[in-house]
């Protein structure tokens, strides 16, 4: 209920109450005063009467009143109504009885002889004779009658009055409360004192609510940035599968656009996994899209959904799979040579072997011996080119490192044809490895022993050869660790396979591309091109 | 099945089980392509899938008709599960041409003719339309569904070339070609499965909006 309303009711009833009130106990006083009137007008008369100045009392007209005169016996003597004769006796009348005893009486009551509410006035004369005049009660009723209609005329303006009073009062009271400003409840200076902790209350929390907000709103965006720029996609979801939030990089990681809008789940994939999720909350699984392999982390959150974190597995799996391969390779290329030494070895512990075949059995335990030696070699030298971050790098003279090649091969095909001063910047020890293991290649791979050509230019230096070639399906795998064209024949030239991936390894670290030219029955070229 | 108040939540379920039932179809419809490529690929897990497919239809039929009785569905909701009901019969049927064409691929010992009449690439179009189709279900997507009804014409052309290349292979071949008949069952089956695609479309298109004529 409005403030404003209740104000303006309990005034009006108020004053309404009080001046019904008043207007009765003011009636009332009218009345009693009235009534005394009547009492001593009706009084005189009867003086007048019993001092005998009317003369015959039969031929008075009194109008509405009635006069009767009662002995003191109480039989009634005359009676200007009714007839006296008929008329019981008078004497226990109330007013008789008082005037008997005080000269003059009173009483209203209903009388037995006419039937109607009487005012009665008595008098006890000198003779003993007791004179009664009375008039009918309802002549009084018609005066209080006569006045009403001007005593609701008063009433009725007095309340329209009251009404509007009120009205306009409530409202008075009412307005500075309303008039108080919520966004800022402390200006303006007509507020009630009453009010005034309130209002600062409320600006108090105003203020406090607005930091909250502020808050709030910080976190959110910290969220809302988090999740956007992680690389790992996160879906949030109700139980029943329809999605809450998703970024961008769970669309990418399934194969959607992210302008796409996706309400559930299913819209997103119909893997299985998936259905699982919906059904259990919780899954875990790796899936495959559009060629990649994504991982699917699925966990149920305070009952309602669940959170469902989505990784690009795809790049780890491939590294695991090579390092899987690598080590494999290892433990199968190391384990060959040492086949080979434990056989020979056993044979020539047994004496099974006759003194002839001693010698020859001991150089293949010795050969076998340092091919292993070389493989380990090579395995390291690939290990650390994987695993060293930073070479210590310099200016290097490639002329110089390729003379030092030379040297230690010590092999007359090898020809330097050295027709610039290529300058790089680059680790010496790397530079030398690479070129040696290019022209090692080269010579186990060779024909007729033709001449094998070590060229260096302006920025870049090439290993030509006239050897077997390569087939253009092995052009793409020459790179690769343990690979080997033709394995028979790397088992008579010593290779181990490893050759290629470490100039591919260095050349990597300085930047450098890789050229081949070669086909099969013509020879090889391999250019290593460095940057400016 | 979990009690729910909410009939927007029983057609939410009943769709997810379609979906679900349809992604069955799918998987089986690739076992097959790797079938064709000689990829190993059990004919037997497509058998399995079949079953599984024609267990979903029973399981989700079922549920249909426990929402027809149980909450007096009208107008959209209606739609909707009358829809649901004969799409689950379509995706049964693709899922039982599935098998019927695993086993006609199985019969060919010379896996060459399939190749020759176009067999993959067929495989290739329905596998596009059911998948389209799904979608088009999944993300009530008008636009999609008609591009299926339209996308048939192609399958229907693949299917006629096919047959003629076969007609032109029994006519000059010397040998006789045993494979022949399997190789035009195992068409006849993908242009079915197409057409079951396109009734799945019209279904849809007519629950989202009640339109009968497309």
């Amino acid at each position: 209920m409005k403030l404003s309303n209740k104000l303006f009711i309990f005034t009006t009833v108020i004053v309404v109450v009080a001046v019904i009130v008043s207007a009765s106990f003011t009636v009332n006083a009218m009345y009693r005063g009235y009534e005394e009137g009547i009492a001593n007008e009706l009084l005189s008369t009867l003086r007048l009467i019993d001092s005998g100045k009317i003369g015959d009392i039969e031929s008075v007209n009194f109008g509405t009143r009635r006069f009767t005169a009662i002995d003191e016996n109480g039989n009634v003597l005359y009676d200007s109504m009714a007839d006296s004769d008929e008329m019981e006796n008078h004497l226990e009348r109330p007013e008789v009885q008082m005037a008997l005893s005080h000269m003059v009486g009173f009483d209203i009551r209903e009388s037995s002889t006419l039937l109607e509410s009487m005012f009665y006035v008595a008098m006890l004369s000198e003779d003993g004779t007791i004179l009664r005049l009375s008039e009918s009660q309802s002549s009084l009723y018609s005066f209080l009658l006569s006045s009403l209609p001007f005593i609701v005329i008063i009433l009725a303006v007095i309340i329209i009055l009251v009404l509007l009073v009120s009205h306009y009062l409530s409202r008075k009271i009412v307005e500075p409360i309303n008039r108080i400003n919520l966004d800022n409840p402390l200006e303006g200076d007509d507020l009630y004192e009453e009010l005034s902790p309130l209002v600062r209350r409320i600006d108090e929390q105003k203020g406090e609510i607005a930091e909250q907000i502020k808050l709030l709103e910080r976190d959110k965006n910290e969220l809302e940035l988090i999740v956007k720029s992680m690389k790992d996609g996160l879906i949030l979801v109700r139980s029943n599968g329809d999605i809450l939030m998703i970024n961008d990089a769970a669309k990418t990681l399934m194969g959607k656009n992210t302008g796409d809008e996706f309400r559930t789940l299913i819209e997103l994939s119909r893997e299985p996994l998936f259905f699982s999720i919906i059904e259990k909350g919780t899954a875990n699984g790796r899936i495959k899209v559009e060629g990649r392999t994504v991982e699917v982390h699925a966990e149920v959150v305070n009952g309602l959904g669940s959170a469902i974190l989505l990784f690009d597995v795809s790049d780890k799996m491939a590294l695991e799979m090579k390092e899987r391969e690598f080590i494999q390779n290892v433990s199968h290329e190391l384990k060959t040579p040492l086949t080979s030494i434990s056989g020979y070895s056993e044979l020539i512990m047994r004496d099974q072997v006759d003194k002839d075949h001693i010698k020859e059995f001991s150089s293949q335990i010795y050969n076998e011996a340092k091919r292993l030696y070389q493989l380990i070699e090579d395995i390291m030298a690939i290990s650390r080119l994987d695993e060293e971050a930073d070479v210590t790098f310099s200016d290097v003279d490639v002329n110089a490192v390729a003379k030092d090649v030379l040297d230690s091969i010590a092999n007359p095909i090898v020809k330097l044809e050295s027709n610039a001063d290529l300058r790089i910047r680059g680790n010496a020890t790397l530079i030398f490895e690479a070129i040696y293991n290019l022209v090692d290649n080269s010579i186990k791979y060779n024909r007729n022993d033709n001449p094998i050509l070590l060229q260096i230019d302006r920025d870049s230096f090439a290993v030509k050869d006239n050897g077997i070639g390569l087939s253009p399906y092995d052009r793409e795998r020459v790179f690769d660790r343990f690979y080997r064209v033709d394995k028979s024949r790397s088992r008579q030239t010593g290779g181990t396979g490893l050759g290629l991936s470490i100039v591919k390894s260095v050349a990597e670290r300085h930047g450098a591309k890789i050229e081949i030219s070669s086909s099969l029955g013509e020879g090889t070229t391999i250019r290593l091109v460095f940057p400016h | 099945m979990t009690f729910t108040l909410n009939i927007d939540e029983e057609i939410a379920s009943l769709k997810r089980d379609i979906v679900k039932m349809a992604s069955l179809c799918e998987k089986a419809l690739y076992g097959v392509s790797s079938l064709i490529d000689g990829e190993g690929k059990d004919i037997r897990d497509i058998q399995t899938l079949s079953d599984q497919i024609e267990k979903s239809e029973r399981e989700i039929e079922q549920e249909c008709m426990r929402v027809l009785l149980r909450r007096h569905p009208v107008a959209k909701d209606l739609r909707s599960v009358s829809a649901s009901l004969r799409i689950i019969t379509d995706l049964e049927r693709i899922g039982n041409n599935s098998l019927d064409l695993a086993e006609a691929i199985n019969y060919c010992e010379n896996r060459d003719i399939l190749h020759k009449i176009g067999l993959p690439k067929m495989i290739e179009e329905v596998s596009k339309m059911l998948s389209s189709s799904i979608d088009a279900f999944v993300m009530r997507n008008e636009e999609k569904a008609n591009n299926v009804i339209k996308e048939d014409d192609v399958l229907d052309s693949l299917f006629v070339s096919a047959k003629e290349q076969l007609i032109r292979m029994i006519k000059t071949s010397v040998d006789g070609i045993e494979e022949a008949p399997d190789a035009l069952l195992a068409a006849k089956y993908l242009e079915r499965m197409g057409d079951h695609c396109v009734n799945l479309s019209r279904q849809l298109i007519w629950s989202v909006s009640g339109d009968m004529n497309v």
